[in-house]
């Protein structure tokens, strides 16, 4: 099973990968059958381990690797970083300003992007689509430098990373969910709109690893590219989100672990 | 100049870049003597600034170096950086707990920990307090880890990029006393005294992790993820959300991402 799975096509591996990350959420999504009430305290934790996690994701995975492969690019190696983390903290940041969502726990007033007649359920949808894009992209990227780089180092980052973002999935299908559940919408409807969140997952997985695949010299590029949509999403919408409760100490230790679970996976694997 | 600071004895080195980083931030602070209102825009994104060049200082500059030393030591490398991480946090968090502080921009009502009498002032000092120490802790850990190295030049220069990160991103918390205290009316000298204070720890805090890390050296690793866990719970805990609560969320995530790309660059080109 291992060695099929290493023996396949990267756009493959990113899609299987992309589709393991879908099919977490949906699991946790599906909670929503079972209860309506889980306190707020656990679900900002959760967020917060989310948080945790793409921060180490962004570094250990994607960013180290970065700046290790382009140490043999004509440009230095933090230039290209750089750029790419920019680069992708503005590609995010041109997605907010355009596609209308709302964030979670707000009135339907403070919706952003584009004005809309979208009906609140599908803004909190697009707002957490907006987290999974970045997410997809980073996995699609680093199974694409699996086989550009042929190294097991980089093989054991793309693993890692897609373990770590289907860990902080889970939180994410289930914040969609519940609140949708408490709100009065039935229970199948409220897991639907739940795991319909991460269905841009594997899309964006094969786009990314087709991308590096055809532009194989922007490798450095695209890692650094999807760590910097990574951490555009961590600041401005898990971390804020998830001290919004204000249990701040203890989802801010949830957001310690989580970073420190995710740099063990890789430090481990790698 | 710079000869004479590189052959100094690593304690020496890190009291004088402890006081390095008090400097910087009362230049800031002084700003309180020209102008009474900065656009809490600009000051958000200046806490936002500083937050992402505390998040690639604690990458980039401890946790790594961390990782790579305990690389021959006795236990897995991850062990040594998650208990470091986990630990720095918790200590952290427990100062959070029994300190009375005030995050700044909030009602007197809202002060964490202890119950207190203190007057606000103090309380906004007590809580950018809080921030300095892990840094002159994370600053004097890195000089220590220099001279552990043999005066490696990678690692004199990775202590001297936290400390101008860390110096870069004490303006804006200095200016976050200050000007608040002095819209609400005290004098430009007692405002400008408020902003400076909370860095006057970071040259004991500094002394202090340079001695514990010669007096300790094979802790070295653990102590540099000690000193990146309690940056990372201050960002976490106070700089991202404090930064983000103005509501121009979309140029304070930019300077944070900037802030973040600034201290990568200078540790990656430098080292």
């Amino acid at each position: 099973m291992v060695d099929w799975f290493l023996d396949l096509d990267p756009v493959w591996q990113a899609l299987l990968a992309g589709t393991l990350t879908w099919g977490l959420t949906a699991a946790a999504a599906a909670l929503v059958f079972f209860t309506r009430d889980v306190r707020q305290s656990t679900l900002d934790s959760l967020m917060g381990f989310a948080a945790g996690v793409m921060i180490a994701a962004s570094v250990f995975s994607l960013l180290i690797p970065a700046i290790e492969l382009s140490a043999d690019a004509q440009y230095p190696g933090w230039l290209i970083a750089g750029a790419g983390v920019l680069a992708g903290a503005l590609f995010i940041l041109g997605i907010d300003a355009v596609l209308p969502h709302l964030h979670l726990g707000l009135p339907l007033e403070e919706a952003e992007g584009i004005p809309s007649s979208w009906r609140r359920a599908t803004l909190l949808v697009t707002a957490i689509t907006l987290h999974n894009i970045p997410e997809g992209l980073a996995i699609g990227v680093a199974f694409g430098a699996v086989a550009v780089g042929d190294n097991g180092v980089l093989l054991a980052s793309a693993v890692a990373l897609t373990i770590g973002i289907s860990l902080q999935n889970m939180p994410e299908g289930l914040a969609v969910a519940l609140p949708l559940r408490r709100e009065g919408i039935s229970r199948f409807r409220s897991f639907w709109y739940g795991q319909l969140s991460a269905i841009v997952e594997p899309i964006a997985a094969v786009a990314g690893a087709v991308a590096v695949l055809l532009i194989q010299p922007i490798l450095p590029f695209a890692l650094a590219f999807a760590a910097g949509a990574m951490l555009f999403v961590v600041i401005e919408e898990l971390i804020p989100e998830s001290h919004r409760g204000g249990f701040t100490d203890r989802v801010t230790m949830a957001t310690v672990g989580g970073f420190i679970i995710m740099m063990m996976l890789d430090v481990a694997l790698g | 100049m710079v000869d004479w600071f590189l052959n100094l004895g690593p304690v020496w080195q890190a009291v004088l870049a402890g006081a390095f980083t008090w400097v910087t931030t009362i230049i800031a602070a002084s700003l309180v003597f020209f102008t009474r209102s900065i656009p809490r825009t600009w000051l958000d994104m200046m806490l936002g600034f500083a937050a992402g060049v505390m998040v690639a200082v604690a990458v980039f500059s401890l946790l790594v170096p961390a990782i790579e030393l305990s690389g021959d030591s006795r236990y897995p490398a991850w062990i040594v950086a998650a208990g470091g991480v986990l630990i720095g946090a918790g200590f952290l968090r427990f100062i959070d707990a029994v300190l009375p502080h005030l995050a700044p921009g909030r009602p007197k009502e809202e002060a964490e920990g202890p119950s207190t009498t203190w007057r606000r002032a103090t309380l906004l000092v007590t809580a950018i307090t809080i921030h300095n120490i892990p840094e002159g802790l994370a600053i004097g850990i890195a000089f220590g880890a220099a001279a552990a190295a043999n005066g490696s030049d990678a690692a004199i220069m990775a202590a001297i990029v936290l400390t101008i990160g860390i110096s870069l991103q004490n303006m804006p918390e200095a200016l976050a006393v200050a000007v608040p205290l002095r819209r609400d009316g005290f004098s430009r000298l007692k405002s400008f005294w408020y902003g400076q204070l909370p860095a006057s720890v970071e040259p004991p805090a500094a002394l202090i992790g340079a001695a514990a890390v010669l007096f300790i050296e094979p802790a070295l690793p653990f102590a540099l993820a000690f000193a990146a866990g309690a940056m990372l719970f201050v960002v976490i805990e106070e700089l991202i959300p404090e930064s983000q609560r103005g509501g121009d969320t979309d140029r304070v995530t930019l300077a944070t991402v900037l802030g973040f790309v600034a201290m990568m660059s200078l540790d990656v080109a430098l080292s």
